[in-house]
């Protein structure tokens, strides 16, 4: 019984945290004055702006699709499936940009590449040129490529790992690894490669910061200047229904031709150890290739960051320690909630506890997908109001925002974990007697304790780095840390800018740092299952 | 540069065609600022001027800040930008000077841009609400407001200010009635919008 009450409890939180504001904007957006009318609607098909909205965010979608994909899967290959040295540090290290604000890479090319940059002072040369690229459609798809990269790169690593090796060496016995990679492990792992190229495009559609502060206008960014610069409610509501209208029709896409595709490749047992292909003389080309772009891409930035910042410290902590302390609070708050959360929802989908698994397991992906400004406006359409201004005047609002958002990362986390944890030990504590809670207390948890810790970390990653929503949604006086950079932006100088985003990183890369030795110390395989993936 | 812009007509004047930008009048202080000339020069005069503003090949940019940036990193001559945000980049050490414009004896002066703390009809904590705003009309927080980036002018004369900004008394202020400025931004959204290309 009371996993009934608690699993429909979970589903209900869900449904009012996400859905429902969701739900409501939408709703709105079929009534003008109070009476029912589609001129809202007519005003967006009739208008060229709009049209002209929707060319530039799906041409920066798809170029960063396109080039996050074409660079991400070799090197999730290389990464994951060659002897390439030092391969765990290398994967870390291309991994950092997606666990920082997005927009403060955008800063760190701007602080090397503008015509004031270190650049054409250090050089004494003009960046005009690269300056005007830089703040358009090449700069902006340049950026979030070096942003996203990652995904396509450790989705090929999860997805060629997980392949059964038999398959693989079966291949070797009639062809060289050229022809295994080509005939069995491509084709084998394409759905998934198909998967992380639709996140990539859902991620860079949805993307605010980084096109704001690179002036490419786009359908978040006009979304949000509707809502931020003429408190214009219904026009803002308007501007972010085509976003959740494409961010449904992929995901619906996404169900119907690769969902269940995608994991039919990964039969290899968690212990299993990949088969790894020998580069042999291509061997030092490779890894200074490799080297060479997590230069270029992730110490480069890293670098301009630092030496912009020098001496900006001080001022940096005296402006922004209390938004600092309060990001690190939401962010260890947020990431709990949603590892609770996504536990249960996890625990739902996997033991199809409910009838509606799916259609939870489905909401979750598709707020996910959702561009944070979508849910930013649906949250505050339906919490501001004085009844409910405990949840719309308080922390509480940033709360809801990352659940609704982030949800799914715990979730598909916790999902594998449970996968791996054999049901026969549920059922001997059912027979012994023990009550649901119980047995879900004192023996998935523990069972399950790597992956609440990967998912906790993760949600902590995503929750701290969240500007969309945050920006949106967050109450006087309770600014993050991202949020504060960003409306600093608009005055601060650069080297102050610089030394917050320095911290901004440590405070993201630090607490993950420690969490990351914790979880690798005791390898996969050598435990119950391993990371999700 | 020696031969700087004096007044807001600049924008209009062929000398310094391509050379100015302003910031997307459908936002912010800028559409405050454009009401503003409505309310003063009338519609029609008004309007002559934002067409003349295109015709000058004036760049529009999507905020104070960033016309502020381009004046600074030398790729258009000037800009009407808020205070803070030529204060801002004078204390970043950037080449730039900050003009009142319009401040000839006859001149339109220049636009100040209010802010407001109102105590609503009926609230549930009037007394909170009257604390609150003689705790920002006050002394001590004017001259907080003035030295922080917002850069804000204080109203009473004994406050000091940062040596990059000029004393209330010292600008010839634009005279307008500012509910009649608050009425024609709702008013000119259109033409605005039409203006902008929308």
């Amino acid at each position: 019984m009371s996993k009934r009450i608690i699993l429909t409890l979970t589903v209900l939180l869900l449904f009012v945290v996400g859905v429902l504001p969701v739900l409501s904007m939408l709703w709105k957006s079929l009534f003008v004055d109070g009476h029912f009318g589609l001129d809202a609607w007519r005003g967006l098909l009739a208008s060229a702006h709009q049209w002209m909205l929707m060319r530039n965010s799906l041409a920066l979608a798809s170029l960063v699709t396109l080039f996050t994909f074409v660079l991400g899967v070799p090197l999730g290959i290389l990464l994951g499936k060659t002897d390439l040295p030092a391969r765990r540090f290398l994967t870390l290290l291309f991994t950092i940009p997606l666990l920082i604000p997005p927009y403060i890479v955008a800063v760190s090319w701007f602080d090397l590449l503008g015509r004031d940059g270190l650049l054409a002072r250090g050089f004494d040369v003009s960046t005009a040129g690269i300056d005007d690229l830089l703040f358009g459609l090449p700069g902006c798809a340049f950026v979030l490529v070096s942003i996203y990269l990652p995904i396509p790169m450790l989705l090929t690593m999860i997805f060629t790992r997980a392949i059964d090796p038999r398959l693989e060496e079966a291949g070797r016995l009639v062809t060289d690894w050229r022809g295994v990679l080509r005939g069995i492990t491509l084709p084998l792992i394409l759905p998934g490669l198909l998967l992380s190229a639709l996140l990539v495009f859902l991620l860079a559609f949805g993307q605010f910061s980084v096109p704001s502060f690179l002036r490419y206008a786009v359908y978040p960014v006009e979304s949000f200047t509707q809502f931020s610069a003429f408190y214009d409610f219904d026009a803002a509501t308007v501007a972010v229904l085509p976003l959740a209208g494409v961010a449904l029709i992929l995901l619906l896409a996404e169900g119907i031709f690769l969902r269940d595709r995608a994991w039919q490749a990964l039969s290899a047992p968690a212990s299993t150890r990949p088969l790894l292909i020998p580069l042999g003389a291509r061997r030092r080309v490779c890894w200074v290739l490799v080297v060479l772009a997590g230069f270029f891409l992730v110490v480069v930035p890293l670098v301009v960051l630092l030496i912009q910042a020098a001496g900006a410290y001080g001022e940096a902590f005296d402006r922004a320690a209390a938004s600092l302390s309060r990001s690190l609070a939401y962010a260890a708050i947020g990431a709990t909630a949603l590892t609770v959360l996504g536990f249960l929802v996890a625990y739902l989908v996997h033991a199809k506890a409910l009838c509606c698994w799916r259609w939870v397991d489905t909401s979750t992906l598709f707020l996910f997908a959702l561009p944070g400004t979508v849910i930013g406006i649906g949250l505050i359409g339906l919490w501001n109001r004085p009844a409910t201004n405990w949840i719309y005047a308080t922390p509480l609002i940033i709360l809801f925002g990352y659940l609704a958002k982030y949800t799914v990362l715990t979730s598909r986390i916790s999902v594998s974990q449970l996968a791996r944890i054999p049901s026969s030990m549920e059922e001997a504590a059912r027979i012994a007697g023990a009550g649901w809670l119980r047995r879900l207390l004192l023996i998935v948890v523990p069972l399950a304790r790597r992956g609440l810790l990967a998912s906790w970390l993760v949600a902590y990653l995503f929750s701290l780095r969240d500007t969309s929503i945050t920006m949106l949604v967050y109450p006087p006086g309770h600014e993050t840390l991202p949020v504060r950079i960003f409306t600093l932006m608009a005055n601060g100088s650069p080297a102050l800018i610089a030394a917050l985003c320095v911290i901004m990183v440590a405070a993201a890369l630090l607490p993950a740092g420690l969490l990351w030795i914790l979880l690798a110390w005791r390898r996969p395989g050598r435990e119950e299952g391993g990371l999700a993936g | 540069m020696a031969d700087r812009p004096t007044s807001i007509l600049a924008y209009t004047d062929p000398r310094w065609k391509g050379r100015a930008v302003i910031a997307n009048p459908l936002f912010g202080t800028t559409t405050s600022q454009v009401a503003a000339l409505f309310t003063r020069w009338g519609d029609e005069k008004a309007r002559r001027f934002m067409r003349d503003l295109k015709k000058n090949a004036v760049r529009v940019a999507t905020s104070n800040g960033e016309s502020a940036d381009f004046v600074a990193t030398g790729q258009v001559d000037f800009s009407l930008v808020d205070s803070d945000d030529a204060v801002n980049r004078l204390r970043q050490g950037r080449p730039v000077a900050m003009v009142y414009p319009d401040q000839a004896a006859d001149g339109l002066g220049a636009f100040i841009v209010p802010n407001a703390a109102v105590l609503i009809a009926g609230a549930p904590h009037p007394d909170a609400a009257r604390r609150l705003i003689d705790y920002l009309l006050s002394r001590e927080t004017e001259r907080k407001l003035a030295f922080a980036d917002c850069a804000q002018l204080p109203l009473h004369s004994d406050v000091p200010i940062p040596a990059e900004m000029k004393p209330i008394d010292q600008i010839r202020v634009m005279r307008v009635d500012y509910a009649e400025v608050a009425r024609k931004m709702v008013e000119i959204q259109s033409f605005l919008k039409s203006w902008v290309g929308l």
